[in-house]
């Protein structure tokens, strides 16, 4: 059972699974269904978007292989919640900023280091890497040295 | 035949001095009115989260500490717990209280840049000189601790890097009671300056929901009316033994966030107060070789096991068991987090930076909406970015 999460709210979910980690616990929620677990637990409380991040899986040859990782928070007691979406490759999740405006920056900072685009985003462009750079820094099969040069500032 | 009149497309940045470092902003202007400003980042992104899934666990500390300038030892303690967690390990009493101890140190110091560039923003120069004078003073006592003015990396994973140094009390008890006068005269300079005030009220507001739903955090957010602190709500490194007030105010504009900030300081000094003088003796690290490096001359110099796990710490480093952690701490611009991967190997696998920065700035858009330039420039100052925690 994962700490502070109502449970009629979760029997509501029950395709949801619950992962350990070290200090908390996440819920693993199926690609497609993640929205109305996050609006469900935005209505429950949890209305602090603190984070959403990405990790990759390639090293260990997991598919699917990205886990998509949303942070949330109750305001009062500071209480989080981990929800966990796994991510094919090439898959396009569905924005998060129908629920959490602030979902913006951070899908656009996952698809420029991860190659992972968002549904029905407004704006997947490039955040922190140039326009025209190519390839996906964060992804795991991205060397650290050896790649091109950076590309010129300002078109000659 | 009347003009149409169309809007001024104008350039803010990325060199504009009050941008706070290297911040572009794309105007769109009606005569002096803001009908829309898009922030763009990435001329600081040095893939600080790439690198340190390069280096060894505690390689990483030192590039960590890089992200958010002002106050590193923030960041250091959201990584370090982190891996901690993952570790499955705890640290003595005394490393707990000197991390606190010296992250309050660092919350002061960051703020007090914020008071001095925010004025200057403003127009109000001598206040800078005063806070980067004072904000010297506790750098020092860094120095001396640590090393280095900034970015020191001064906690490890599993301790520090040494432990406080002879007559680093005298120095921070002559620094605390030396504190209350810089804040009388920053409230002197600033306070009682009606175009300061009258700069700062009713400007850059946002309300509580969007303040939510945007991430914000920090003084930031506790501007809106809501209470949220880690140290207070889920606290970590021991907070809990430390009586400090989360001050609150309730109109989301600037001048409560300077208030706020004024506010945390005098906490901030309350908090080093009792870490200093509760300050528990014994052990600064913990116990376990494989982790934390036998102490030279004590150990490595006579010892060859020590020799060996010396070497093998400095060469490999530690293998943590595979597994996920966060750990969220509050720093001066709102919650830090550390979301740290292991697969097995002593390298990180992923190293994920929830920088406040990043999603405070985010914000700044909605605050100028059909505000002025000048509210646009309060605006910047008031919710304290750190460009390179924005571009990590």
């Amino acid at each position: 059972m994962v700490t502070g999460v109502s449970e009629p709210l979760l029997s509501a979910f029950t395709d949801v699974q619950v992962e350990e980690a070290a200090g908390h616990s996440l819920l693993v929620v199926p690609g497609g269904r993640q929205l109305e677990l996050l609006a469900a637990l935005k209505a429950d409380g949890y209305t602090l978007l603190v984070d959403i991040g990405m990790i990759d899986h390639w090293s260990e040859g997991r598919e699917p292989r990205f886990d998509l990782v949303y942070i949330l928070r109750r305001p009062k007691s500071g209480e989080a919640v981990w929800v966990k979406v796994k991510v094919a490759d090439g898959e396009t999740p569905p924005t998060a900023i129908s629920v959490f405006v602030g979902a913006n920056w951070p899908e656009r900072e996952i698809y420029d280091l991860f190659g992972i685009s968002f549904d029905g985003h407004p704006n997947m462009a490039r955040i922190l890497m140039p326009d025209e750079w190519e390839g996906h820094p964060l992804r795991r099969d991205y060397p650290i040295v050896g790649t091109k040069p950076t590309p010129p500032l300002a078109k000659e | 035949m009347a003009a149409e009149r169309r809007p001024l497309i104008l350039n803010m940045g990325p060199q504009h001095p009050s941008t706070h470092g290297v911040l572009r902003l794309v105007l769109e202007l009606d005569g002096e009115t803001v009908r829309n400003c898009e922030p763009v980042i990435g001329y600081l992104h040095t893939g600080i989260e790439k690198t340190a899934e390069n280096l060894n666990y505690n390689q990483a500390v030192t590039v960590i500490d890089r992200m958010d300038y002002l106050s590193p030892l923030t960041n250091n303690l959201a990584y370090v717990l982190a891996v901690e967690k993952l570790l499955h390990i705890e640290v003595p009493a005394r490393t707990r209280y000197i991390r606190v101890l010296f992250c309050e140190l660092s919350r002061i110091a960051s703020h007090l840049v914020w008071v001095g560039t925010a004025a200057m923003d403003m127009g109000a120069m001598s206040v800078f000189f005063y806070c980067f004078r004072e904000r010297e003073k506790i750098l020092d006592l860094i120095e001396m601790t640590a090393g280095a003015r900034m970015n020191p990396s001064y906690f490890r994973v599993g301790g520090l890097l040494a432990d406080l140094p002879e007559g680093f009390s005298e120095k921070l008890h002559a620094l605390l009671d030396e504190f209350p006068t810089w804040l009388q005269n920053y409230r002197d300079l600033l306070g009682a300056n009606v175009l300061w005030v009258e700069r700062l009220r009713g400007a850059a507001v946002i309300g509580q929901e969007a303040a939510l739903a945007y991430g914000l955090t920090g003084p930031t957010l506790r501007s809106t009316g809501v209470e949220l602190d880690l140290r207070k709500a889920q606290p970590y490194s021991g907070y809990e033994e430390f009586e400090f007030e989360v001050p609150v105010r309730h109109s989301g504009d600037a001048y409560d966030r300077y208030e706020l900030r004024l506010e945390e300081m005098v906490q901030s000094a309350a908090i080093i107060r009792q870490a200093i003088d509760r300050l528990p003796d014994g052990p600064w690290h913990i116990d376990d070789w494989r982790i934390y490096p036998p102490d030279k001359h004590q150990y490595v110099e006579r010892d060859m096991e020590a020799l060996i796990y010396h070497f093998k710490l400095f060469t490999e480093g530690f293998k943590v068991a595979p597994g996920e952690a966060y750990q969220g701490v509050e720093g001066p611009r709102g919650e830090i987090g550390c979301y740290v991967v292991s697969d097995g190997t002593a390298r990180p696998m992923r190293v994920r930076v929830r920088a406040p920065s990043f999603y405070n700035l985010q914000s700044l858009p909605l605050m100028v909406k059909d505000r002025l330039i000048a509210d646009l420039i309060t605006a910047i100052g008031s919710i304290d970015i750190v460009l390179g925690d924005v571009d990590r």
